[in-house]
Parts: C-alpha cells; sequence; structure tokens
C-alpha cells in the first residue's frame, strides 16, 4: 500500500501523474505526516542532485513543506488551481526525479561483430537480454593513451557483480559496490 | 642537563609557544592519524554489525541516483536489501550465500550463489596500520549528514597508483554517511551520500522482501567455489599477477561456473587493505567473444585483455593506468615438466 503511494509520489514529482492524480496525493499529504515526510526526503533528494551533494542538509525541511503547504489556501473547487497552488510551492524545490529518469541500455553489441553471448549464467528457456552499464570518460580524460572504451558487457557486468561480493578490511567503499550494479547512467 | 636547563631559562616567552607547538606539531599528526583509523576501524564493523534502514544519492560522474538500502545483522549473518528509487526498478538483495539482483527492466533475475566469504577474515595477516605506509589517514573535524554529527576524514594515497578517499563517519553509530572517492588531481570520482538513516533494534523479514514479482522472469544462476591456489583442475600451473602495486597481496581466489556452456572462470582478488582489485581469466572459445579495452564505473576501472587464448579482465577501485599495467602482467607460467 505504501509502496504504491510512493510510487504515485514519485511519479507526481517526475510530473507524469495526471492532475487528478496529483491531488489525491496533495491531500492525502496534508493529512499524513508520514507522506510529507516522505515528499520531503523526495526533494531532498533532488536538492542534493541539483546542488551537487551539499556539505549540509537542513533536518527542519519536512517541518517547513508542512508549514509551507499549511499557509496554503484550501481550494475547495477545480483541481487545476489546487495542482497549480502546488506547483507553485514545489518550485521552491527542485523538481529532480526527472533528472534522475534512467535511460536503460540493453546490451551492447560489440564492434560490428555479432551480437554478443549472454554470459553472466545459465541462460533461461527464453533469451533475456540482462542489463548492462555504460562506461563514462573517454580514455583521454582518464589519462590513458591506448586501448579503447567498451561498453559494459553483460560479462563485465557479472565481473563486477562478483567484484563486488569483496570488501577491503577497511571497507571506504561503504555501500557503492552494489550501488554501481543498480545505478545506471543516462546518457552514452 | 644543567646546560639545557640554563639555556631554556633565558628563553623568552614568545619562544616557549613556538617550541611547545613545534613538539606537540607531529605527535598532533600522529594522533589524528591513530584516530582516522581507530574511527574506520570500528566503521568497518558497524556497516556489518548493525541494523539499519537508509537512503541515499549515489552519484558517479554525471549519474546521479537515489537508493534505499536495508541491512539487517543476525547471528553473525548479513542481510541486505537494496534498492534503486530512480529509473527502471532494481533490486538486490544478498545474503551469506547469495547475490540475487532483480532487474524489472530487462525481466531478468540473476542469482549469484557463492561460498559465505563475504568479507575477509577479520584477522588480516597485516594490521590496519600497516596500511598506513600505503595512504596517510587525518581527521579533518565533524560535519553534519543525514542529520547526524560525523567524522570527516581523509584518505590519501602515498603513491599515484591508488585513490583517495573523503569520508564522514557517523560520530554514535559509526556508519559511513558520505563518502567521496577521489582521482589523482582531487577530482571527485563518485559519491554516497545518505540524507536519512534510520537505526534499528530489529528487522521484520518483510522488508527484506522483493516488492518486484520476478514470478516470470528470465533466471540466470552461476556458482562460485574456492580454487586450488597453486593449479588449475587440468594439473597446469595456475594464472599468476606479475605485477601489482605495493602493499597488494592476494585474498581469495575462486572458481565461478557462469554458464554450463562456458569454462568457468578463474576469479583472484587482491587487496592493499582499503582498495579492492578482481583478476578474471577464463578460457576464450569463440573468436568473436573477446573484451579489449577500458571501461569507467565511478571508481571502479577495468582493463581487459588477451593473453593465451585467454581473457583477461582486471576489475577495481584503482586508477585505469593501474588497472590495465596489472592487466597486462597477467601470464601462465609455462609447464616445466611435461
Amino acid at each position: 500500500m505504501n509502496d504504491e503511494r510512493n510510487e504515485r509520489l514519485s511519479v507526481m514529482i517526475d510530473g507524469e501523474l495526471k492532475e487528478q492524480g496529483s491531488d489525491q496525493v496533495i491531500d492525502h499529504a496534508k493529512s499524513d505526516k508520514e507522506l510529507y515526510d516522505t515528499v520531503a526526503r523526495y526533494y531532498l533528494i533532488g536538492d542534493a542532485m541539483r546542488n551537487s551533494l551539499p556539505d549540509e542538509i537542513s533536518l527542519g525541511l519536512a517541518d517547513k513543506v508542512r508549514q509551507s503547504i499549511a499557509k496554503e489556501p484550501t481550494v475547495l473547487a477545480p483541481g487545476r488551481q489546487r495542482t497549480t497552488s502546488f506547483k507553485r510551492f514545489a518550485a521552491g524545490f527542485s523538481i529532480a526525479a526527472s533528472v534522475a529518469a534512467i535511460a536503460f541500455l540493453s546490451v551492447q553489441q560489440n564492434g560490428a561483430g555479432p551480437k554478443q553471448e549472454i554470459t553472466v549464467a545459465e541462460r533461461a528457456s527464453s533469451p533475456v537480454e540482462i542489463p548492462t552499464l555504460e562506461p563514462q570518460p573517454t580514455p583521454a580524460t582518464l589519462g590513458v593513451e591506448q586501448g579503447s572504451v567498451l561498453p559494459v558487457t553483460p560479462r563485465l557486468n557479472s565481473y563486477l557483480v562478483n567484484h563486488s561480493r569483496y570488501r577491503s578490511h577497511i571497507s571506504v567503499q561503504g555501500v557503492a559496490p552494489y550501488a554501481r550494479v543498480v545505478g545506471y547512467d543516462t546518457n552514452r | 642537563m644543567i646546560l639545557i636547563d640554563r639555556n631554556l631559562r633565558y628563553c623568552p616567552p614568545a619562544w616557549w609557544t613556538t617550541i611547545a607547538l613545534l613538539l606537540s606539531l607531529p605527535s598532533y599528526a600522529n594522533e589524528s592519524s591513530q584516530h582516522a583509523m581507530s574511527v574506520i576501524d570500528r566503521m568497518s564493523q558497524a556497516g556489518r554489525t548493525l541494523n539499519f534502514d537508509g537512503f541515499f544519492v549515489y552519484r558517479r560522474g554525471n549519474n546521479i541516483d537515489s537508493m534505499r538500502i536495508i541491512h539487517k545483522a543476525e547471528n553473525g549473518k548479513e542481510l541486505e536489501r537494496l534498492i534503486s528509487l530512480t529509473g527502471p526498478a532494481r533490486e538486490i538483495i544478498r545474503n551469506d550465500r547469495e547475490t540475487t539482483c532483480i532487474f524489472a527492466d530487462n525481466r531478468a533475475v540473476v542469482v549469484s550463489k557463492h561460498q559465505p566469504r563475504e568479507f575477509f577474515p577479520s584477522s588480516l595477516p597485516e594490521p590496519i596500520n600497516k596500511v598506513a605506509d600505503l595512504y596517510s589517514f587525518v581527521v579533518l573535524g565533524q560535519e553534519r549528514i543525514a542529520g547526524r554529527p560525523s567524522w570527516m576524514i581523509r584518505i590519501d594515497p602515498k603513491d599515484p597508483d591508488r585513490y583517495g578517499y573523503q569520508l564522514w563517519i557517523d560520530t554514535e553509530s559509526y556508519l559511513l554517511l558520505r563518502s567521496n572517492v577521489l582521482g589523482r588531481d582531487g577530482d571527485i570520482l563518485e559519491q554516497v551520500l545518505f540524507t536519512n538513516i534510520e537505526l534499528r533494534d530489529h528487522i521484520p523479514d518483510a522488508m527484506l522482501k522483493p516488492t518486484i514479482n520476478g514470478r516470470d522472469y528470465a533466471l540466470y544462476s552461476g556458482e562460485s567455489q574456492p580454487s586450488d591456489i597453486s593449479m588449475t583442475e587440468k594439473g597446469q600451473p595456475q594464472w599468476r599477477v606479475e605485477w601489482l602495486p605495493v602493499g597488494f597481496a592476494m585474498r581469495d581466489r575462486e572458481m565461478h561456473a557462469m554458464d554450463r556452456s562456458r569454462k568457468p572462470v578463474d576469479h583472484m582478488i587482491f587487496s592493499d587493505g582499503v582498495a579492492t582489485i578482481s583478476v578474471f581469466v577464463e578460457e576464450l572459445d569463440k573468436a568473436n567473444d573477446r573484451l579489449e579495452g577500458y571501461t569507467s564505473l565511478g571508481a571502479v576501472n577495468t582493463y581487459s585483455t588477451l593473453a593465451n587464448d585467454h581473457q583477461v579482465t582486471v576489475v577495481g577501485e584503482l586508477p585505469p593506468v593501474t588497472v590495465r599495467r596489472i592487466a597486462t602482467s597477467v601470464s601462465q607460467p609455462l609447464l616445466s615438466s611435461q
């Protein structure tokens, strides 16, 4: 139930939920402290992204959001206006969920050769491609003089998963190893 | 003694301050380093032994994701669920025996079974302060992350073959709340920032179950087993890594059976105590099935090359040049008696 609500919220912040749906979420948010906090968290994450991860984050954000909304007049009639007022309030934050819209990249073909085989594991009955990642910097930005930049093929991806299992004694990586596996690139 | 005493007696007061400062500087630096290392040591423990539910932002280059992590520690075992909150639904659920990756966008479930050796043994051959030969550690102060006061620690490599780190560690729970991986020029390669984290006495099992219904998904599974360090199954000498940056030693070696139709993959794991690298070697059986070149994913770099009809790939949190140098040094010693 909560997951469904959070998903709607996320979609709303993405600007994809129809106005009617937004109204419902806003109505709930006015009476539900937990939902307020969730709204705050989504925007907080957005802020963090837009501001290139600020050092300090205001903890009182949830309360500020609640106060801001409390000050907004309750518009009883058309849904359109209500949505607008919410948007006005939201404008103070970054609507950043859309920034994080992740494009998914299917299995890359390596050069002009035939399609690469799925190498992670036992192939299932239906030929489903497993996710791949895209490399980022070019060799030049990496200070590398020779060699080509490869797309992250399924095989490389499986290497990455296996590598992620191991943490050094001083596990400075924290949650990053697995975040690399589920985090995907937005652009090629 | 008397002479020194006499000299000191004539020191003007300003000199006393200077002398005191000079004397305290090295010990202060040493103290800071010791403090940093003890905080990091406790952090390593905290990440494995606490129950927590946190939201964080993961940034790699221009890409940003928000994620949630639920971690449960019970009877010395860990259960963890990582959920991507942006983009297509993706989850990773892992316990001490298997890692399950669920990719809703590809309708695929990837299960990787392994021996219960998630971490290197806690009693490492070398103590934590041996790492101080390779990196310098310093506590820079305190900052607030996710509403919690944190120690701000910097780890700088003493040679160009490694990356540096900035860590923000909760002063109370010792959980890692923020981390930056720094390139050679101090540029940030990868960032993790918790925006909220809750410590819990108990995590119900329901919280560790995937929300993605993977019933109709394709299942891929692989298995890993520890392997003989010295010889392959065919009795050939094992592949060797001839060059590694100072301080790296082999921590583990496994064979991954990734696919029935393929030869198993030899996986060697090396660490210097801070960074970890994996060396994968697998026999090539198709001419078109080869990789040669770089990949970069935030702080992780890979380099693939070919040696003796084998695919060699190095994956690790080291600069690309270092990763390539390691990869090109991998070789299989010739059989001396046959």
